[in-house]
């Protein structure tokens, strides 16, 4: 299908298909400038809010239009935020890095069921953790029993391997012709050197999803340091961009306003934008793998 | 034991001159810690009723509690709710702290939002942090009641019961309805962060608003009460020509609706009848009253078209936009001064005030008395353990007493707005917080059990506090109590909040016209079937025992 998409262009268009009228067109364009307008507008709302001053912010008008960097301006006059963002940079590549690693050589391994005695079995007990998870209260209890409270360790650890990735790169890694690697061996290649110059190369796109997959989990990841870190000076930025943003929002937590005022809208707009925008930009490079890699595990098999 | 008690009235709170003597039920067995009166400081004016809050004119020329810092070196760690940002690294508001209590205090800090999974994270764990937050109110962890009576916390019965609290002054102080609420099942498990007995339920009225439709007073009776609700919507109070104003910006079963309920008679939560029985508030005549009331006003367009589903902070900002005439979160002594300006109310304390409910009938309301606390300070059991362990509670009680200073002393003022020049300047006698996100984000770890909002001080003209607390005079002796209030049922804590989800959604389905409001006869049998009558033995189980 892929080919498909890349290769046709619309004079190539197949014979039933017709070209769509002017009015079709119209229409669709409609639809999709629509669906556009609702996905871009409360990011537009956001990044436009953490500009302005707090008055043009609490208007409620469509689009805050007045600019201010106060907000931005207050929060990096202390070091929070900045640590933050450190933190939650070094656990993402860190752990971006070890969980690709892992990932790649257990299903390696796993994919090759006929050379690896017992692996069917260490499959399945993978693939049982995709049903049955521990809960909070055993998971905390196996961190705690690690030594792993307070540790940047409890961020990577509990996470880096995750069985849906691990079954996308297995599926990916099966689909390589068998010949290929025989040939590779007859050359007298090694399994680890046919894992780097034969497998990997031949699965750029898949190890660029779930690497992206994996990113974004960690720097996501908000309930891992609200449960294992407590120490305030380790909090990644979801765990400081909830303290920002999530206090006072429902009804049901507010129960005592003798606590200071929750920062302005504008700072808590301002920490969304720092806390989303690093991520976001990963997305462009690794956009072009996307479909192909998880469908092409995820199909065959 | 509305979900959203909130914020302490302007007219609130609790230390008065007994202390006790408030209409509660007595706990069973349990000499509660003796209460002192406050020694006189200037601009303090003690009420002579029972249960009414001490009021001061003017910020106190802060005086010192506590002469040497309680503890003996080494490490407290705490786990401590909190409602701002993280601290910074450098924290000169921390430092100082460990200075004045003499040991290193290591927080854990959990967001409000996370304190139920976290609590129970980390008692299951079985490291429980020496000065330990449990808040075992309904919304926030009540589980952990269960293992307070499984005993993972040092009983300090013996320590702080009867005229043993006399060795910490401050806890003395504390008044008796918030001990009292605090014990479980009759024994003293933690030293309560007070709060007011009458907080949710007085509303900020917009009496700028009242003035312009005509009315002289504060509404006498049911009808006149849905005059000034429909003419906040009808009659364009702002002036401004447009029907862009609404009465009421929440509708949900208590919170902006609570004066209504108190207006009816609905009881606080349960009633406990003369049999020993409890009542579910839903199973009353009086709910059923209040309900087909609120039903007229959402037709008479009272409410915010998008009231079912406002958040708080929506809610706040329609407040904060002038849109709104009525505010669910209560005036509140020191959340004023961060208020923005709104739209039309030129001075504060004549254009805002409270909403005082009146009766349906012309006569009183019965308003709701709240738990008065919010959250205790626990010790866990192994510190209490070897006769050396009870130097260590002692240690610990006396930094709590440190922590529980009066309003207005030397300590209060530090733990409150933190180091003067700093974190805050003082402005013509009253302590004013430093604008700079960093230098107040110092104080994050500042939610002990300091007793400052069980006191009226409102900066503004002196009379002010003075005022409010005549009306709380007045008000008081109508309010009524939750009779489950400190006690244990273990479905309430699995099914309460679902249940009270569903109450909730039934109630806004039959305001809005989506059910009759016959629907809440099959509303109840549901309720009652789905869990509230095994809740209802439990509590009155638990009732047998504590009482």
């Amino acid at each position: 299908m892929a080919e498909v998409y890349r290769t046709g262009r619309r004079a190539e268009l197949p014979a039933w298909r017709e070209r769509p009228s002017a009015g079709t067109q119209f229409a669709k364009a409609l639809v999709i400038a629509v669906i556009v307008t609702v996905m871009l507008y409360p990011f537009l709302y956001v990044v436009a809010s953490s500009f302005a001053t707090p008055a043009a912010a609490n208007s409620g008008g469509l689009l805050p239009t007045s600019f201010s960097l106060d907000a931005y301006r207050s929060i990096f006059a202390g070091d929070v935020v900045t640590r933050a963002l450190l933190v939650s940079v070094g656990v993402t590549v860190a752990g971006t890095v070890l969980s690709v690693l892992f990932t790649v050589s257990t299903a390696y391994g796993l994919s090759r069921t006929k050379d690896v005695p017992g692996s069917k079995a260490a499959l399945y007990l993978i693939l049982l953790t995709m049903l049955f998870g521990a809960g909070i209260i055993p998971q905390y209890l196996l961190i705690r029993n690690l030594g792993l409270v307070d540790s940047y360790w409890s961020l990577i650890l509990p996470g880096m391997v995750s069985a849906f990735n691990l079954v996308v790169v297995r599926n990916f890694f099966m689909d390589i012709p068998a010949e290929l690697l025989e040939s590779a061996r007859i050359d007298g290649a090694g399994e680890l050197r046919i894992l780097l110059r034969i497998v990997l190369p031949l699965s750029r796109a898949v190890i660029a999803v779930i690497a992206l997959f994996y990113a974004v989990g960690y720097w996501n990841n908000f309930f891992n340091a609200m449960l294992y870190l407590n120490d305030s000076t380790k909090w990644p930025m979801p765990q400081v961009l909830n303290e920002y943003v999530l206090q006072g929002g429902q009804l049901s937590t507010v129960t005592d306003l003798h606590q200071a005022a929750p920062p302005s809208q504008t700072v808590q707009m301002a920490v969304v934008v720092i806390a989303t925008v690093p991520i976001l930009a990963v997305y462009p490079f690794a956009q072009r793998y996307f479909t192909k890699g998880v469908l092409t595990g995820a199909i065959k098999g | 034991m509305t979900g959203a008690a909130v914020g302490a009235a302007a007219l609130a709170a609790c230390s008065g001159k007994t202390g006790a003597a408030v209409p509660h039920g007595d706990v069973k067995d349990l000499k509660l810690p003796a209460h002192l009166d406050p020694s006189p400081v200037p601009g303090q004016v003690v009420s002579s009723t029972a249960g009414v809050p001490v009021a001061f004119t003017r910020y106190p020329a802060p005086y010192r509690t506590v002469t040497e810092p309680p503890g003996h070196g080494g490490t407290v760690t705490t786990f401590q709710i909190t409602y701002t940002p993280p601290p910074p690294a450098n924290n000169r508001w921390a430092d100082e702290l460990d200075k004045r209590l003499g040991v290193h205090i290591k927080p854990t800090l959990v967001s409000a939002a996370d304190l139920a999974q976290k609590t129970a994270t980390v008692i299951a764990g079985g490291d429980i942090p020496d000065l330990f937050y449990l808040n075992t109110a309904t919304g926030q962890a009540p589980a952990a009641a269960q293992s307070v009576l499984q005993g993972a916390f040092t009983d300090l019965t013996e320590y702080l019961s009867g005229d043993a609290v006399r060795d910490y002054p401050n806890l003395a102080l504390f008044p008796s309805y918030a001990w009292k609420n605090a014990s479980i099942e009759g024994r003293i498990y933690g030293v309560p962060r007070p709060e007011p007995l009458l907080q949710s339920g007085i509303p900020t009225l917009r009496l700028d608003w009242l003035r312009k439709l005509g009315m002289t007073g504060q509404p006498a009776d049911a009808d006149e009460m849905f005059a000034m609700l429909t003419g906040f919507r009808g009659q364009d109070p702002d002036g401004n020509g447009k029907k862009d104003t609404w009465a009421l910006s929440s509708l949900q079963i208590y919170w902006q609706s609570t004066p209504i309920l108190n207006m009816f008679g609905v009881p606080n939560n349960w009633r406990l009848e003369k049999d020993g029985t409890l009542t579910k508030d839903i199973e009353t005549d009086e709910f059923e009253a209040a309900t087909e009331y609120i039903v007229k006003l959402w037709k008479a367009g009272a409410f915010h078209p998008n009231a079912a589903a406002n958040t708080y902070d929506q809610q706040m900002a329609l407040w904060n936009a002038g849109k709104i005439g009525m505010s669910g979160a209560a005036l509140n002594t020191t959340y004023i001064p961060d208020v923005p300006p709104i739209p039309g109310v030129k001075n504060w304390a004549t254009d805002l005030g409270p909403l005082i409910p009146p009766g349906h009938d012309g006569g009183v309301a019965s308003l709701y008395q709240s738990s008065g606390i919010f959250g205790m300070f626990a010790i866990p059991a192994k510190v209490g353990k070897s006769a050396k362990g009870k130097e260590r509670v002692k240690e610990l009680l006396s930094i709590l007493n440190y922590l529980g200073a009066p309003f207005g002393s030397e300590e209060n003022t530090f733990l409150t707005y933190g180091v003067e020049g700093w974190n805050y300047d003082l402005t013509h006698g009253v302590p004013v917080k430093s604008t700079d996100t960093s230098r107040r984000a110092e104080l994050a770890g500042q939610y002990f059990c300091e007793p400052t909002e069980t006191v009226l001080y409102l900066p503004g003209p002196p009379t002010m506090s003075v005022t409010a607390q005549k009306q709380a005079e007045k008000l008081i002796p109508h309010t009524i109590a939750d009779p489950t209030v400190n006690l244990v049922s273990q479905s309430s804590v699995s099914r309460g909040p679902a249940l009270q989800q569903n109450l909730n959604d039934a109630f806004v389905g039959i305001v809005t016209g989506r059910k009759p409001v016959s629907a809440l006869k099959q509303l109840r049998g549901q309720w009652a079937g789905q869990g509230g009558d095994t809740i209802r033995r439990e509590f009155q189980q638990s009732l047998a025992k504590s009482r």
